[in-house]
Parts: C-alpha cells; sequence; structure tokens
C-alpha cells in the first residue's frame, strides 16, 4: 500500500487569522441555538414527564412519540417513552451536517474557515478514528431506527385528527403535520439514506433493476442539498409542537380556540 | 456599474524564509479590476520583484491561489467590487504550503500525494471508446470541473492547523479518488488506502473545502462523505461485516 509524504511541520498560534469578517456571529449563534435545544429537551424530560398529552383530544407531544404503554415501568413520574431517546439523539449527534455544527462551534475545531484552532496545534490529531468520533460510523443504523420514528410521526398526525366527537382538524394538527413532515424531510434527506439507495453504485445502467435505484438516489440528492435546513427547521417544528401542546394542558389556549374543523 | 477610479490601501505580505513582513501600498485602480491586476499594478509601478504565480486570468489554471483578508481566493477571479474601498486588503500567500517568496508557495507536495493514486484502470474487454450513460457520467464529470488550485487543501483545518500531511491526502485527493472510485468503468478498489493511507476519517466535516472551491464543487457532500459511506460499508457496518463472513 502507498505511503503518505510528509512536509516539515510549523507550530502556529492559537486563533490565527486575517479575516475581517464577522466570522464568529454563526458559529455563535448555533452554539446558542444548540445549548438552548438541549436545555429546553432535559427541562421536558426530567421535569415534564407526565405532561405531554392534551385531554379529548389524540395531541401527544412529539418527544414522547412514539407512546409507550408498559405494564412494568417502575419510574413514577417519568414516561416509558424516554426508552427510546436515544434514537433522535443518537441519529442527531452522529449527522454528518451536525458534526460540522458541532465541531466547528463546540470544538472549534475549527471555528471558522482559514481560522486556527483554539488549542495548540495538535500534530497527533486522529479526526473521526478514535472515540468518540468514529462511533459516527454507525450512523446508518440511526438512520434506520429514525425512518421507524419517522412513520410513528406520521401516524401520530394522522391520530390528531381524531377527536372525543370524531375526525377533525385543529392547529395542533396542523402543527404535529409540521413536525411530522419536517422530521421526514430530514430523515429522507440524510447522507446515508443518499448511500443506502443508490449513491453506493458505481453503475446506474448496467441493468434495469438498478433504475429504480438511481432514480431513487437522484430524488434523495435533491432533498439531501437542503439537509441543513431541514436539520434546524425539524428541531423548531419539534419545539414549537411540544409548546404549544403545553399550552393547550395548562388550558393557556383553550380547544375551542384549537379547533378549526 | 459604472467604472470609476480609486486609490486602494493594500497591505501585502513579502519576503521569504525569516525575513518575512507586510508592506502597505496605495494603488489607483478603478472598480472593474480583479486583485491580481491591482498586484500587477504595485509590480509594474512601485516593486517589480514582488512574486505572484499567476497563468490564465481567466479562473482556469489554478495558480494564483492566495488569501484575501485571510479567506482563499483566486486572485484573478475576486473583484475589486466585492471588496471595501476604503479598508485596508490584506493579501497574503497561502498558509499551508512552503513559502518560496511573497505569495508564492511551493505545493509540489500535492503532486507527490497525486501520484499515490492508483489510476484508473478499464476492465480487460475495455474498447477504445466505450459507451457509457449519461447519469453516470454526470456524477464524475462534476470532480472533473477541479482545477487543482489547492485552495481547499489550503484551508483544510487538519493540513492548515493539525498539519497531517503524513496522514491525510486533503480534499483534492478524496474529490480524485471519488471521480476514480465512484467511476462505472473502473475496476481498481481504492478503499483500504482511502481509510488507511489517504486518511478519510480525518475529515470532520467542517465543509471549509466546500465553502473556498472556486468551481463549486461540492466536496464534503458529493466526494468525501460518500467515500466515507464507502468505508463504513467495508470496515464499520457490523451487519455487512457479518454477511461477508458468512457468504465469502
Ligand atoms: S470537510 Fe473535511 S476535507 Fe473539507 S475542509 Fe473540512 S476537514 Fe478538510
Ligand atoms: S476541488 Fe476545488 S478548491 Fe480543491 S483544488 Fe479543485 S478546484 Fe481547487
Ligand atoms: S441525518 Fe444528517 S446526515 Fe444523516
Ligand atoms: S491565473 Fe489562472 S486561475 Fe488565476
Amino acid at each position: 500500500m502507498a505511503e503518505m509524504i510528509t512536509l516539515p511541520t510549523v507550530d502556529h498560534g492559537e486563533f490565527k487569522h486575517s479575516r475581517n469578517d464577522r466570522w464568529w456571529v454563526r458559529p455563535l449563534l448555533q452554539a446558542v441555538a444548540i445549548t438552548g435545544f438541549i436545555f429546553y429537551s432535559l427541562w421536558v424530560i426530567f421535569l415534564e414527564s407526565d405532561n405531554y398529552k392534551v385531554e379529548g383530544t389524540h395531541y401527544i407531544s412529539p418527544f414522547y412519540s412514539p407512546d409507550l404503554e408498559l405494564g412494568f415501568w417502575p419510574i413514577e413520574g417519568f414516561s416509558p417513552a424516554l426508552l427510546l431517546i436515544w434514537i433522535p439523539l443518537g441519529f442527531r449527534y452522529t449527522c454528518y451536517y451536525a458534526r460540522k455544527v458541532y465541531h466547528r462551534a463546540f470544538l472549534a475545531d475549527p471555528p471558522a474557515c482559514a481560522v486556527s484552532e483554539l488549542r495548540k496545534v495538535n500534530h497527533k490529531y486522529k479526526g473521526e478514528n478514535k472515540l468518540v468520533f468514529i462511533v459516527s460510523n454507525l450512523h446508518r443504523y440511526f438512520f434506520y431506527l429514525a425512518f421507524v420514528l419517522m412513520i410513528v410521526h406520521i401516524i401520530d398526525f394522522f391520530l390528531a385528527m381524531k377527536f372525543e366527537d370524531g375526525i377533525g382538524f385543529g392547529l395542533g394538527t396542523l402543527l404535529l403535520g409540521f413536525d411530522a413532515l419536517f422530521l421526514a424531510l430530514y430523515v429522507l434527506s440524510c447522507h446515508s439514506c443518499k448511500h443506502v439507495v443508490g449513491g453506493g453504485l458505481d453503475c446506474f445502467s448496467c441493468n434495469t433493476a438498478v433504475n429504480a435505484r438511481y432514480k431513487s438516489w437522484k430524488f434523495v440528492k435533491k432533498l439531501n442539498e437542503n439537509h441543513h435546513k431541514f436539520f434546524w427547521l425539524s428541531l423548531l417544528s419539534l419545539i414549537v409542537a411540544d409548546i404549544y401542546i403545553k399550552l393547550l394542558i395548562n388550558d393557556v389556549i383553550s380547544l375551542e380556540f384549537d379547533r378549526w374543523i | 456599474m459604472a467604472e470609476y477610479n480609486y486609490n486602494l490601501k493594500m497591505s501585502v505580505q513579502r519576503g521569504s524564509g525569516e525575513d518575512i513582513s507586510m508592506v502597505n501600498y496605495e494603488v489607483e485602480v478603478d472598480s472593474k479590476m480583479v486583485v491580481l491586476d491591482a498586484l500587477h499594478k504595485i509590480q509594474t509601478d512601485e516593486a517589480p520583484d514582488l512574486s505572484i504565480r499567476w497563468n490564465c486570468k481567466a479562473g482556469k489554471c489554478g495558480s494564483c491561489s492566495a488569501e484575501i483578508n485571510g479567506k482563499p481566493k483566486l486572485l484573478c477571479m475576486s473583484k475589486l467590487s466585492d471588496f471595501s474601498e476604503t479598508e485596508v486588503m490584506v493579501v497574503k500567500p497561502m498558509h499551508t504550503f512552503p513559502l518560496i517568496k511573497d505569495l508564492v508557495t511551493d505545493v509540489s507536495w500535492n503532486y507527490l500525494v497525486n501520484k499515490k493514486i492508483k489510476p484508473f484502470s478499464p476492465p480487460d474487454n475495455f474498447k477504445d471508446d466505450p459507451k457509457m450513460m449519461q447519469q453516470e457520467v454526470d456524477r464524475v464529470q462534476e470532480f472533473r470541473k477541479c482545477i487543482e488550485c489547492f485552495l481547499c487543501q489550503d484551508v483544510c483545518h487538519v493540513l492548515r492547523s493539525h498539519q497531517r500531511f503524513d496522514v491525510f491526502a486533503g480534499p483534492r485527493f478524496m474529490v480524485r479518488l471519488a471521480s476514480l472510485e465512484m467511476h462505472p468503468l473502473d475496476t481498481e478498489d481504492r478503499i483500504p488506502e482511502i481509510k488507511n493511507v489517504f486518511g478519510s476519517g480525518l475529515c470532520n466535516i467542517t465543509k471549509c473545502c466546500t465553502e473556498v472551491c472556486p468551481e463549486s464543487i461540492p466536496i464534503t457532500d458529493e466526494a468525501i462523505i460518500p467515500l466515507k459511506e464507502r468505508v463504513v460499508d467495508r470496515y464499520y457496518d457490523p451487519l455487512k461485516w457479518i454477511v461477508r463472513k458468512i457468504f465469502g
């Protein structure tokens, strides 16, 4: 096997750069947004965990979907849905786009393009070849699980059209619809999805069976160009739906206001 | 936009070895010029010994790579109208490669890496004019737009900051490797080298290469991530590993 060629190494100071634009704004905003999301999720999971269903409707906070009913669940005050919380967390943690965001915004590795790192130069840098980043190589498994989760969220959207007096449609249905839609777009635009449907093939025309895979790959490739937007939109729609459901539960918004049809 | 003249203040890195300094110039320019024109004016009027590498002045030869206000760019494709007329424009050579003089760096490391890549290997029955479907050509063609300006290599933090020249080939060569690996008529297997020699695992997807590529090649999304997925197929996917062990 070939061997690489070495160049003499030089030490550079920290945060060395000649950029005169506000390169730090984006990583800062992203760090604030992600930190906000993490704190909000912790609050929802640990302090609000029996507060996720709206009486008289089938609205359920997307944080608690799927709504597991376990006979033997021992932890009072926590929903068994928490058993599955590692799926969306793992999916997002290993997401290729999220990797860009957290490496830039939290680890400053690099904080922005052509800006040197926060730490002293690490000539032993191994990137995603070492723990914990090597786990990202299992992203496709999280994708498979997230695909199932996406179907559950779509089912939740349809269930949200069921009310005590029959079929209807409310603001809550719409917000759960957005949650399911953006989650679906986020999941389907995933790089692992693109690879699985056809990206791993070299020859798209070698036999007729691969033609369907070629078309799916083309479709996912188009979605994939907007993957970063779907990452943020799916986070936003999740939080908006959750807040709305909390407002309904606490009677800040009435069910009469919610219901359109 | 109408053409008009103004005085541009430029601070240009000069010198070589230990003897490096930023030298200020004031050049009369017009708004239709590019940064390379302004540097040529400095050469003509004030500093005939200012070294710049350039060739086509059309964004096609990839020679005039440098850093303008800290951002890796082609000097010949950077219009003055995109920069402030009043602030000092800072021009430096590419940071990642050994400096020769002024704005010229030694990029020969890249050519050595290139030679390490197994070339295109067609099948034995390869005809002189093989037919390929456009759908296959599209994906590989995009990679062939590369002009080897090495701006992506310059900005990539694995080379620029961590200086892992010994274990990472850099985004430009991930593009070349992808164009060969995804070629429907290629028979060579480069996945072991992509992981173990060219270091696909060192890239942490921070996408600076994509941001600076003057040919707008989606380097990370279309070359590096798909190669990483192929490396996962071979080395990290436990199910695929079991299937290979059982069925050979
Ligand atoms: S995406 Fe990878 S190859 Fe490109 S600049 Fe970042 S670390 Fe380097
Ligand atoms: S991939 Fe783009 S940035 Fe990198 S060498 Fe080629 S043209 Fe330049
Ligand atoms: S979810 Fe972002 S790449 Fe898979
Ligand atoms: S001079 Fe050829 S790319 Fe700039």
